[in-house]
């Protein structure tokens, strides 16, 4: 470098420089409002194993006129949480956090953060600013609070997001109307963990969540009745399906990151039918209630690097 | 047999010296006739019959199974059909091959069978006191609506029919049979109360007509089998 500017610490790490573009404090996105929570059990049923662990959707903006860099602060650091869905209109931008549990009040701070040179509105006349080569593009502004990220690293949750012994899946054999779920589809001991330094209640975090997953329980329940001496056999079949789908999601304790699960979305479907006829009987056929987004498996189960920042630097 | 159903001589009651002879050789003398299995008879007004029918079976192993009815006075025939949509009657009426019967479960069959928390118990109608388990709602547009319950006595039955001041479905001979054996009349065998194989609930239905919103007939709905 025959000409400009670079701040170097003791490791030899480029902390400032005119050609590295520093992201600056943007401001907390805005609180739009929340689903109301949903999903605390398995809708429509009212069986064994109904308990879901729950989950809110919170929708905030922010105006930035380049994508923004978004941290969670959990208000609840017990809950699990990630951004689901990012999306812009011109400058506004819309986020989709989710969060475990069904309670409303617990919104996250979304603390967002840009390239200095889509900061804007600082009056303040002293500091340091740093331009690119073209002297208009600027890489540090003091006037705006530089990101400093305290620690990081990367994190895979584990394949089965299901407290249940197993992965749940389809049988057969059962009797006739079997609808007793047996697989316990919460999440509360599903996760992984990296060790973080730092009071962990003034932490945020940023990480992406790629995975998700769909599971389902599925039984099939038959009998079979015979009239005059065996002929004219009635079949009875039902199934029971319980599916629930999964998005990964993270949660900050003392001393851990974890990454884990959280329930996006579920579903009970039954159907009986028997052969048989006339009034008030027969038919066959099928019912649902709820479809899944795609057959039971997890997907995009790959390391998500996080970076950790302390919230309290940042007003 | 049927009085009204074209071919009715070819379809043969359990009680009929020519049901299923030589079963399970095939005598080519009634081969190409209908065999009921399941036979329904609909009692109204101290017992007589408004309809009957069932699901009926030829023995070629080709043809498939029928489910059809007459009424007596031969006002109606009515064929049923598949229909998808409802967890558990999973069909519908076609009456003159014209008007449908559409069928709905209620929420206590639904929750009892399968432990589905959708439906209603149709709390909007004017339900007897006395009945502790409604179990459907069937419709013909513009015409009549249905509710079915779940007769556990035949004074449950009575004090229905009091409550709507309608004549009890039943005769002496029916009388005795409610009071004696009544799950032999039974549509089916359900474990409502999730209480185990053994303990299946034997679902007798009785139905009361609505007409604009009027309770106009008690039925009751008697299922039987070959051996019972």
């Amino acid at each position: 470098m025959s000409y400009g500017f670079a701040a170097i610490n003791t490791s030899g790490q480029t902390i400032i420089s005119d050609e590295m573009e520093n992201l600056h404090f943007l401001g907390k996105a805005t609180l739009t409002g929340n689903d109301g929570g949903n999903y605390g059990d398995f809708p429509g049923y009212g069986g064994s194993n109904d308990t879901l662990d729950g989950r809110v959707i919170f929708t905030y903006t922010i105006t930035a006129t380049a994508p923004p860099l978004v941290f969670i602060k959990p208000s609840d650091y017990n809950r699990w949480h990630a951004i689901i869905t990012q999306s812009n209109s011109g400058t506004t931008w819309t986020f989709d956090v989710i969060a475990s549990g069904l309670s409303t009040s617990y919104a996250p701070e979304l603390f967002c953060f840009v390239n200095a040179n889509n900061t804007s509105g600082a009056t303040s006349t002293h500091g340091l600013i740093v331009w690119k080569a073209d002297g208009t593009t600027r890489t540090f502004d003091s006037r705006y609070n530089p990101l400093a990220i305290s620690d990081g690293g990367t994190l895979v949750p584990p394949l089965d997001p299901t407290d249940g012994s197993g992965l749940p899946g389809t049988t057969s054999g059962h009797s006739w109307n079997y609808a007793t779920n047996d697989h316990d589809f919460r999440s509360t001991t599903r996760y992984t963990s990296s060790a973080v330094t730092g009071t962990y209640s003034d932490l945020m975090f940023a990480a992406p969540s790629l995975a998700q997953a769909t599971y389902k329980r599925q039984m099939h329940g038959h009998k079979r009745s015979c009239g005059f001496l065996g002929c004219c056999c009635q079949n009875h079949d039902s199934t029971a399906a319980w599916w629930v789908m999964y998005r990964n999601t993270f949660r900050l304790r003392s001393g851990y990151m974890d990454a884990g699960w959280t329930n996006y979305a579920a579903g009970y479907s039954f159907s009986s039918s028997h052969e048989g006829g006339g009034w008030f009987g027969g038919g066959g056929g099928s019912y649902s209630s709820g479809t899944m987004p795609y057959t039971a498996k997890t997907i995009n189960l790959t390391s998500n690097a996080y970076i950790i920042a302390d919230s309290t630097r940042y007003g | 047999m049927f009085n009204y159903i074209e071919n009715g001589d070819s379809y043969i009651d359990l009680d009929d010296p020519n049901y299923m002879v030589n079963y399970p050789n095939v005598d080519p003398s009634t081969a190409g006739n209908w065999f009921v299995f399941n036979k329904q008879r609909v009692y109204y007004n101290n017992g007589l019959v408004l309809g009957h029918g069932g699901w009926y079976v030829k023995l070629d192993g080709a043809t498939a199974p029928t489910y059809l009815g007459e009424s007596s006075d031969g006002s109606y025939t009515v064929v049923f059909r598949e229909k998808k949509g409802d967890p558990i009657l999973q069909f519908e009426g076609v009456i003159n091959g014209t008007k449908i019967e559409h069928y709905e479960s209620s929420k206590a069959l639904r929750m009892g069978v399968g432990n589905l928390l959708t439906g209603s118990n149709f709390e909007e109608y004017d339900r007897a006191s006395s009945v502790n388990t409604w179990l459907a709602r069937s419709w013909i547009e513009n015409e009549q609506e249905e509710l079915y319950f779940l007769v556990e006595s035949r004074g449950m039955l009575d004090e229905v029919a009091n409550y709507y001041s309608l004549p009890v479905p039943y005769n002496d001979e029916l009388k005795a049979t409610l009071d004696n054996n009544l799950q032999s009349i039974r549509f089916k065998s359900y474990d409502l109360n999730n209480a185990g194989e053994g303990n299946f609930v034997a679902v007798v239905v009785a139905g009361i007509v609505f007409k604009d919103g009027v309770a106009t007939m008690l039925k009751l709905y008697e299922t039987t089998r070959w051996g019972e």
